[in-house]
């Protein structure tokens, strides 16, 4: 029996594996082997379908200038040249002439060397105007002369701005080049991933932290008849497979106004960490904006974060603010978040309380009280027993002593 | 010192390190509790062999060993080698593929680790470490970083498995001399993401894979496949790794390790470890029911020899082969000697699924010589080091030659004689070896055999590669046709063809939709909640789950019954609670065997047998209640498990309808004796194949559509019954032609390539059968020769027209001579 007799006998067509346990056999949905197979448009065809040229064998490039008065919703694109010098995310008014927005579209998202970006969107700041270049493969076979025409921009650009690079876009290009057998620059650039800020101040705030919600909520900006990116591998699929050039502009329309979000997403998020306005307007987290700047080291801005929304604030950024306010010596102000907090018998309040009675004010008894009704909030959450009644028992002590 | 310092080698540990010294005394040795057992026990000892000691061959330290390695190695009390690691040194540095065969506790780790080192310390060159198990890839480092510590060495060797936080696997990447992993890892979770890894398989040089006798079947003919794709990586980075492997005793160990890896290896069989005397007793339960055939308990018998090791001071391991049986054999134990809380334990339980420092302290106090008794799964077949011990006992036999002999080998000091015994259950396959001593003693271990082109195995891993990097046009990869296989894919739209190469196209990571652990793998967990409790108290083969543990099932354990409430299928759990059912139930399956295909058949007087191509429907409809003590049947279930369609290869064997009208005149009888034979053959067939049971499937009845078509099962009253596929009882004495046929598959889809073999052995398999048969001491057929028979030939009476009634050891016997009287 021939190999194909016998895979015929034991997949049959239609189903998953003869045996009935296997994992279906055909997953991928845009197979369709009954659909009838055009010869694929030649490069000079697919360039004039998406509007670009051809610059290599295999490759198509997109490019295109947007004037820095371009809106993406609310944010006009002038804003990434008022970028403070804070730092917040990563970048500071001073990098801006050296970002580079990467963004690509895949086969899919397994991740793995299986996976190819066939659309390398790139876009820079250029005096008054972002410069959009998008390479588009036509095939497999352009993929070296595509990493060859994007070099010059990989490895000039000082900050690779992406929206979830990090762990995808960036890994990937960096697998091409090893499977090109091409070295790869990227990962020497800085990477700012605009996921990693927009998901501390907003993660516990929105549904979900993808790109198209946060184009939403902080750039009010809404897209036409855009092309959902799961379908995204499905359109390249159906153009090398049956020549069906029918979506690619689609796509190609998609990955440029994803660039240009990011594009406005800095300066938004930016002002989001630099001013408590914008992150009192956003409804961002404070607390969770506060502890990005203290990973940062940066104590001061977190201080004004947390005080800006003192009033909104849940007890955790309390007696964050608190701490924070006694490290910067405003005793006072600690002093009256704890107290506002113990009416509510919080225990981290209670226990901030006994200390400072006890080590600072040198007053057992009214450490002890705290301590005591430390030792009540904690039974009810059955935390710490052994230690605040170690706690008690010193404080009676020298509260005997004291009278 | 006149003796040199070769004490310690890495799993061969002979207590003399300083800091493992042991506190135990000179131990008693075991020629008095061996004269006592052959004294009081000589009519359960089917046969006792005296292995005889073996002297050590030596040879020196290679001269070319790395200077900071030689010292390494001589701080570790090492002053020459063993004859094999001399000559596993030579094999390896010359770039050869090496197999070493070496016992238990030889020193098989220095045969790898020692080229190893020496290609890192002076080429920075990488190793990858491929081991069957996470716990033994553990103790390897351990190992390694002891070794490196002796000697300064500065080689840094990690795991790599799941076990490995995120943020530690790029430092593995990246900076690992030796990374070590096992197959399951490497096939997911490091191949796909080879560019990754591009350093390290740019700089490997050594690929060490040990214990690779427990690759065989279809785990071996993954692992085969998961080779061909390294292979294929390192091509890409421009490098030719050297495999070094390690096994026990097995009958093909190169010619496993060629299958493995693709490429001519060398083996080194000659072991030049220094071993004990070894007595070796085969000890079979006293019969307590001869018309049933029923023996005691294997596990009353492990128990006396145990106890009676333990009072005279000697260090034992017991190997049970289920993880409840260690359980039940370690409480028993303990009873006994770890009465009193406030002592240290004597007695350890050692499995899988106890943390690794539960193991971990284990195997020290078994060095230290702390422990008077570990009772172990096969967990400690492995290379695992716990010193050398006085006193192994067998509850059961294994499954195989092979791993008889390496549990066996647990026991055995240098200077000392050891004892191990053998103790039968009730299976057929241990009541055969028992009572069959020569078989087992002349039995060379058996053949591992994996069938790496196994086509939808093959059709899997080439998944995989192509996800890795794309195939070019006139590449090949296995052994079956390429381009088809490929086409196939493309066809599926997970490739596409372009520009001479084959590119992966869908976005799904193949990889993980393949496990190499055949799905047969994985015990069912039987779960006591009744009144809120969770308490396992069973596990169930996944081959015996759907047949006992249906919805509705009554699960005995110990007599006692649980009715199975709930069952998860893909969680491998039954949830049962106690019930004082007076009822046990009984489930319906049917086969359906269609011959698709004969690739090979053989004919004589009264029997043909062939092999080839089969489709096999199974169905478990439902099952039946039954009262106990009257057996009426007092009710019906349905039960909802999916069919199980396969096709696969099988052999089969097929009497000649008139011979055997001859033979045995009732049709009843004779459906009785091909139930029966099959049985015995089946069990024959595994010990043959050096499979486990669950890996071939058995069935009888008749596929040809010319002459019937039915199949035929046991039912509760130990009586066979034939029915249609539709499930409607058929009277054989009513068929125009009966012609029953045994069959047995390969019970995984498409085969790993067990039939043919068996096909081969055709004559061997009846013969067997036979002789298991008759030399069983049952008067009339028993579970251990013919199979559940129950009171059958009791209550059956003698069909009409026949003579007299024949009992189905009788009639299992008559088949057996008609199959054999077949093929010349």
């Amino acid at each position: 029996m021939t190999t194909s007799t016998r895979l015929a006998r034991l997949l049959p067509p239609g189903g998953g594996r003869a045996d009935g346990s296997g994992p279906p056999s055909a997953p991928d949905h845009c197979a369709a082997p009954t659909r009838p197979r055009r010869a694929r448009p030649d490069d000079e065809a697919i360039a004039t379908t998406v509007g670009g040229s051809v610059v290599a064998p295999g490759v198509v490039l997109i490019e295109g200038v947007v004037p820095l008065t371009h809106r993406q919703g609310r944010i006009s694109l002038a804003a990434l040249t008022c970028v403070g010098d804070r730092g917040s995310i990563g970048v500071t008014g001073a990098d801006c002439a050296d970002l580079l927005f990467l963004d690509t579209e895949t086969t899919g998202l397994a991740g793995g060397t299986g996976t190819l970006p066939f659309l390398l969107g790139l876009a820079r700041l250029d005096a008054d105007q972002v410069v959009v270049r998008q390479l588009l493969l036509t095939g497999f076979a352009g993929e070296a002369a595509l990493l060859e025409v994007a070099q010059p921009w990989l490895s000039a650009a000082g900050h690779v701005v992406t929206y979830n690079g990090k762990s995808f876009d960036v890994p990937l290009l960096v697998t091409r080049h090893r499977l090109q057998r091409r070295a790869c620059s990227l990962p020497e650039r800085h990477q700012v991933d605009l996921l990693h800020p927009t998901r501390s101040a907003f993660g516990r705030r929105w549904a979900d932290c993808r790109l198209g919600t946060a184009e939403q909520r902080l750039l009010g900006f809404t897209r036409v008849d855009d092309l959902p990116g799961a379908l995204v591998p499905a359109v390249w699929s159906a153009l090398v497979r049956h020549g069906d050039v029918g979506d690619l502009r689609r796509v190609v329309a998609h990955n440029r106004d994803d660039l240009l979000t990011m594009a406005a997403l800095l300066p938004a998020l930016a002002a989001v960490f630099d001013h408590p306005d914008d992150a009192a307007r956003t409804g961002a987290d404070p607390l969770a904006v506060a502890r990005h700047h203290l990973r940062r080291a940066d104590e001061p801005a977190a201080l004004e974060h947390l005080s800006a929304a003192r009033d909104r604030l849940d007890p955790d950024g309390q007696l964050e603010l608190a701490r924070l306010h006694r490290r910067a010596g405003h005793v006072d102000q600690a002093l009256a978040l704890w107290h506002e907090l113990a009416e509510q018998e919080v225990p981290r309040a209670l226990e901030h309380l006994a200390k400072y009675h006890e080590h600072v004010r040198r007053d057992p008894l009214t450490a002890l009280d705290y301590a005591q009704r430390l030792a009540e909030a904690d039974a009810r959450t059955e935390l710490r027993a052994d230690e605040v009644a170690h706690r008690c028992r010193r404080l009676a002590q020298k509260a005997a002593r004291a009278s | 010192m006149t003796q040199p310092a070769v004490d310690r080698f890495f799993d061969q540990s002979v207590a003399t390190d300083d800091h493992d010294a042991a506190p135990q005394a000179s131990p008693p040795g075991v020629e008095p509790l061996l004269a006592s057992l052959t004294r009081r026990y000589a009519d359960r000892i089917t046969a006792q062999v005296v292995i005889p000691e073996q002297l050590g061959r030596y040879a020196d330290l290679p001269p070319g060993l790395e200077p900071r390695l030689a010292s390494a190695v001589a701080a570790r009390g090492i002053a020459r080698l063993y004859s094999h690691q001399a000559a596993a040194w030579e094999s390896v540095t010359s770039g050869r593929h090496t197999v070493v065969v070496t016992p238990t506790a030889s020193g098989k780790t220095l045969c790898y680790n020692l080229p190893v080192l020496q290609a890192v310390l002076q080429r920075g060159s990488r190793a990858l470490y491929l081991f069957p198990t996470k716990a033994l890839a553990q103790d390897q480092v351990a190992e390694l970083l002891e070794l490196n510590e002796a000697g300064g060495l500065g080689v840094r060797a990690y795991t790599f498995d799941g076990d490995t936080p995120g943020d530690a696997r790029a430092a593995v990447r990246t900076k690992g001399d030796v990374v070590v992993s096992n197959p399951d890892m490497l096939h997911v979770g490091v191949l796909p993401h080879h560019t990754k890894w591009a350093q390290f398989f740019e700089s490997l040089e050594y690929v060490v894979i040990d214990e690779v006798h427990t690759y065989r079947g279809v785990f071996g003919s993954h692992l085969a496949n998961v080779l061909r794709r390294l292979r294929r990586v390192c091509q890409f980075y421009g490098s030719s790794p050297t495999f070094v492997m390690s096994s026990a005793t097995i009958a093909n160990p190169a010619e496993l390790a060629e299958q493995l890896i693709g490429a001519p290896v060398h083996a080194i069989t000659d072991n030049g470890a220094p071993a004990g005397r070894k007595h070796l007793l085969l000890w079979n339960p006293p019969v307590v029911n001869a018309d049933l055939g029923l023996r005691a308990s294997a596990r009353s018998q492990t128990t006396l020899v145990t106890k009676e090791a333990i009072r005279r001071g000697l260090q034992s391991i017991v190997f049970a082969n289920t993880r409840l049986q260690v359980e039940v054999l370690t409480k028993y134990l303990k009873d006994t000697f770890d009465a009193d809380p406030r002592r240290p334990a004597r007695v350890h339980a050692y499995r899988g699924g106890y943390l690794p420092t539960q193991r971990r302290a284990t195997e020290t106090a078994l060095r230290r010589g702390e422990l008077d008794c570990v009772v172990s799964t096969s967990a400690l077949e492995l290379g695992v080091d716990i010193g050398a011990l006085d006193v192994a006992v067998l509850n059961g036999y294994p499954g195989t030659v092979a791993a008889t002999w390496q549990r066996l080998g647990r026991a055995g000091r240098r200077n000392q004689t050891a004892l191990g015994v053998l103790i039968g259950s009730s299976e057929p396959l241990d009541q055969f070896i028992v009572r069959n001593p020569q078989f087992f003693l002349d039995a060379s271990p058996e053949h591992a055999r994996i069938a790496p082109d196994q086509l939808l195995i093959l059709l899997d891993h080439v998944r995989c590669a192509a996800f890795e990097l794309p195939f070019r046009d006139g590449e090949t990869f296995g052994g079956e046709d390429l381009p088809t296989l490929l086409h196939y894919l493309a066809e599926q739209g997970l490739l596409h063809h372009e520009g001479g190469q084959w590119h992966w196209m869908a976005d799904s990571y193949p990889a993980n939709a393949v496990s190499l652990r055949s799905v047969a793998e994985g015990n069912f967990t039987v779960i006591d909640v009744t009144d809120g409790r969770q308490d396992v108290i069973a596990e169930v083969d996944y081959s015996a789950a759907a047949l006992t543990l249906y919805e509705g099932a009554i699960y005995l354990v110990q007599a006692q019954p649980w009715q199975v409430e709930r069952l998860d299928w893909e969680g491998r759990k039954a949830f049962v609670t106690q019930t004082d059912a007076d009822y046990f139930t009984d489930a319906i399956d049917y086969t359906r065997l269609k011959v698709l295909d004969v690739v090979d058949s053989a004919r004589g007087p009264a029997a043909a047998t062939a092999h080839g191509d089969v489709h096999l429907v199974r169905r478990v409809p439902g099952y039946k209640k039954i009262r106990y003590y009257t057996h009426e049947n007092v009710g019906y279930g349905f039960i909802h498990l999916p069919d199980h369609e396969m096709h696969t290869t099988a052999a089969w064997w097929q009497a000649d309808p008139e011979a055997l009208a001859a033979a045995i005149p009732d049709r009843w009888q004779a459906l009785d004796g091909f139930l029966g034979a099959a049985h015995a053959m089946h069990h024959v067939a595994a010990l043959l194949m050096m499979s486990e049971r669950g890996d071939l499937g058995r069935s009888v009845g008749d596929t040809d559509p010319e002459t019937g078509s039915w199949s035929a099962t046991i039912d509760v009253e130990g009586r066979g019954n034939a029915q249609t596929f539709a499930g409607d009882a058929i009277d054989p004495g009513a068929l125009h032609t009966f012609c029953p046929t045994v069959y047995l598959y390969d019970n995984y889809p498409g085969g790993v390539g067990l039939s043919a073999p068996l096909y081969d052995l055709r004559e061997t398999v009846v013969a067997q059968a036979g002789s298991l048969i008759a030399s069983c001491g049952c008067s009339f057929g028993c579970p251990a020769c013919v199979g559940p028979i129950l009171a059958a030939e009791e209550r059956r009476a003698p069909s009409p027209g026949a003579t007299a009634a024949m009992s189905p050891k009788e009639s299992a016997r008559r088949v057996l001579d008609q199959l054999s009287g077949g093929p010349s």
